[in-house]
């Protein structure tokens, strides 16, 4: 017998572990997503887990912006910090420590698809489980960010350093990285990095109220 | 050995002791760190010097109060400069404190000019007692490298530290400051987001007030509070550039101190041809080290990021008639939009208090700022005082109410701007057949027979122009500005542009 030790069900063995790791998370997870906890939800959670359908690959992700899809909410849960400096287009920023917050549960889309990314998977893996526990359709971008970034928006740099990657094949995926960049002018095209600093930005909610056409003004907090 | 007999009190006594003893051979040894062990006190510099370097004080001694003679607690600020950075880099020291960044001369002279106050040459930190240098004391003199700053966060509000202002990497919560070479563009965003906005129009942020109705995917708050509109950003920052991949050392730290600005368009997307192995700015010599001449054309390597670029060159086919613009700055024609603010209220309160930036405690008297009219458009075109026609914004359109005055000061002053906002060319209709472009403001310009005329369709303020316009339509090329020798178009310059057969809509142009 071959002394080397093959996992006869290694995707048996990957979903074992993340049955675990679900019911850690639903055993420590805060009443606001307990709350929300029922059996339903689990057995749908276990069901997609088992079958390998609560990822997203990037690549697939890529074509649905490029076709310009609506029907998912893209979630960003790295730091504001991060997220300002650059981010999957379309991405909304909240950052893990906010998702859970009761009102910020609710505020998510119920009948839209929600991914989930990080800067690799682990942690957005976690966050859509307890998304799924809260009755939320939510899925993981397989890689996170990095690997977005690296395969997806930089595939000539991820062919130099894997030559063996097949994920697409280079044409498919230099077609995927132009139409994501928007190039039509030749210079950011030229390059794979992202946009230059932007500070960190807090989306405003409220309404603007109108001001009086003249004679108000916005008094300032120091010089113009 | 059992130490059941020794209680919790007494075990932390022994390390005490322990720690008292065993100090001074460290002591001895060198150093700082035998006490500096501490969050924030590690050493986690590029540099890889001792801590006496750079903060002074004697290595070689064991007592506290001998160790800390002549320590310098920041060796980043300006004051300091001379005896720490200065040890190496004298040269940059010695220049950044008569750059612009430093001496903030440019803030100064234009608000006394504004303000009607005599100018006799003093940089921000020898003002003196006037209304201007008031109003500068409290407003304006945050923002210099000379202002010493205890912290190092990445802030809007953060501002000054001398050498520090850029030079810091980051502030980690279990080490010492970081050095680095590689300045990011926040670094410069604490000052340069404020005036012309150069840092917010860079990164497409147009600074709006809360009566602009805009959805609210379109519009943010930055950390400070202020409210932008979210636009397409700077053709270079899209590409990934940051600040100093165009602005060089010397333009920054200012070999000669009158030259503030060394970078041009044309040193990357016209350079010589013939100097492939030199590439140099043109204003003041800098070697462009990462720009390189290859087969395929000029390359820019990005100094932060590391990645490579494409110069596209300056290409003639696409830039019509070259003589007729041969004064026209590559910006007059690839700005986007830039900020233009045209109504500034500030008044003078001798009852409240308010923080002086030089005395460094609030002092009796406070400036209170308002502004409306608040717009991000096509920027209006001026002659500067190089005789070049670039974009102008309005650099203050205020009406100052202050005790010591009979009425109330009104001025208009426009001042020339590099927007930071280039990206595709301005039609040829937006200057053409525009009068907001040539300094009238909105209003119809319209050809009868062989004349034009123009009526405003904006009310008109105390100096009797339209709140909008820099001058009037009936004295051409008089309008003021904050740069002397600059000025609006005259009127050979603007019947020119209006004659030039471009075609506008229904021959009016609105």
């Amino acid at each position: 017998m071959n002394s080397t030790n093959i996992d006869p069900a290694p995707g048996r063995k990957f979903s074992s572990r993340l049955l675990i790791l679900a019911m850690a998370i639903m055993l420590s997870a805060p009443p606001v997503v307990a709350g929300k906890l029922d059996e339903t939800n689990l057995r749908v959670l276990g069901d997609a887990i088992s079958k390998d359908q609560d990822s997203i690959a990037s690549e697939e992700l890529a074509h649905w912006i490029i076709q310009d899809k609506k029907d998912y909410y893209l979630i960003d849960i790295r730091s504001e910090t991060d997220f300002a400096q650059s981010h999957i287009q379309g991405a909304v920023n909240i950052p893990v420590l906010k998702l859970f917050d009761q009102q910020q549960i609710n505020a998510l889309p119920e009948h839209q698809i929600i991914i989930v990314y990080s800067n690799a998977s682990m942690r957005a893996a976690q966050a859509s489980t307890m998304l799924r526990l809260a009755g939320l359709d939510a899925y993981t971008l397989v890689g996170g960010y990095e690997h977005w970034v690296m395969h997806t928006l930089n595939p000539e740099a991820a062919s130099q350093q894997n030559p063996n990657l097949e994920l697409l094949d280079d044409a498919r995926r230099a077609e995927i990285a132009r139409a994501l960049k928007n190039c039509d002018m030749p210079y950011p095209c030229q390059d794979n990095s992202p946009r230059g600093y932007t500070p960190p930005l807090t989306p405003v909610e409220e309404p603007s109220a109108p001001l009086p056409a003249s004679g108000g003004g916005v008094l300032l907090d120091e010089g113009c | 050995m059992s130490t059941e007999w020794l209680n919790k009190g007494q075990l932390i006594l022994l390390f005490i002791l322990l720690a008292i003893t065993t100090l001074p051979v460290s002591a001895q040894v060198s150093s700082c760190t035998a006490c500096h062990q501490g969050k924030r006190h590690g050493q986690q510099t590029f540099h890889t010097l001792d801590c006496v370097t750079c903060h002074g004080g004697n290595k070689q001694v064991s007592s506290k109060q001998l160790a800390h003679q002549g320590l310098i607690a920041f060796p980043g600020h300006l004051s300091n400069a001379n005896q720490t950075c200065g040890q190496c880099h004298a040269e940059h020291v010695a220049s950044v404190h008569g750059h612009a960044m430093t001496t903030a001369r440019g803030m100064v002279e234009t608000t006394r000019l504004a303000l009607g106050d005599p100018d006799n040459g003093a940089n921000i930190t020898q003002l003196g007692d006037s209304r201007s240098d008031s109003l500068l004391r409290k407003l304006c003199a945050g923002c210099h490298l000379g202002r010493d700053r205890v912290t190092h966060q990445h802030s809007t509000l953060n501002r000054g530290g001398g050498c520090l202002a850029c030079h810091l990497d980051e502030y980690p919560e279990s080490g010492h400051v970081r050095l680095t070479k590689k300045i990011t563009d926040a670094r410069c965003f604490g000052c340069h987001s404020r005036s012309g906005r150069i840092s917010l129009n860079y990164a497409g942020l147009a600074e709006i007030d809360a009566s602009q109705v805009l959805p609210t995917d379109q519009k943010a708050r930055l950390p400070d509070g202020r409210l932008v509109r979210i636009r397409e950003s700077d053709i270079h920052h899209q590409a990934g550039m940051s600040c100093t991949d165009c602005h060089t050392r010397n333009g920054l730290m200012g070999t000669t101190p009158k030259q503030g600005i060394d970078i041009q368009c044309k040193d990357c997307h016209q350079h010589d041809s013939n100097n492939q192995d030199n590439i140099v700015t043109e204003r003041m010599s800098t070697r462009l080290e990462h720009l390189q001449a290859t087969q395929d054309g000029l390359q820019l390597r990005l100094k932060l990021s590391g990645k490579q670029l494409s110069v596209p060159p300056y290409n003639s086919a696409n830039h019509p008639h070259v003589k007729e613009h041969a004064r026209l700055s590559c910006d007059a024609c690839h700005t986007q939009w830039a900020p233009l603010c045209y109504g500034c209220h500030i008044e003078y309160d001798e009852e409240q208090t308010q923080y002086d930036y030089l005395e460094k405690k609030a002092t009796p008297g406070k400036w209170l700022e308002k502004r409306w009219q608040t717009h991000n458009d096509l920027p209006p075109l001026g002659v500067d005082a190089n005789n070049q026609i670039r974009p102008f914004i309005p650099g203050m359109i205020l009406t100052l109410n202050h005790p010591d005055l009979d009425k109330p000061l009104f001025r208009r002053l426009f001042a020339p701007l590099a927007p930071h906002t280039s990206g595709k060319a301005r039609s040829c209709q937006s200057c053409h057949c525009n009068p907001e472009a040539v300094g009238l403001g909105s209003g119809t310009l319209r050809l009868t027979e062989s004349d034009w005329s123009f009526i405003s369709d904006k009310p008109l303020r105390e100096d009797g122009l339209a709140e909008d316009a820099w001058q009037h339509w009936g004295h051409l090329g008089k309008g003021s500005s904050t740069q002397p020798g600059a000025r609006p178009l005259n009127a050979k310059e603007i019947f020119n542009m209006l004659n030039a057969h471009i075609e506008c809509p229904s021959q009016t142009a609105e």
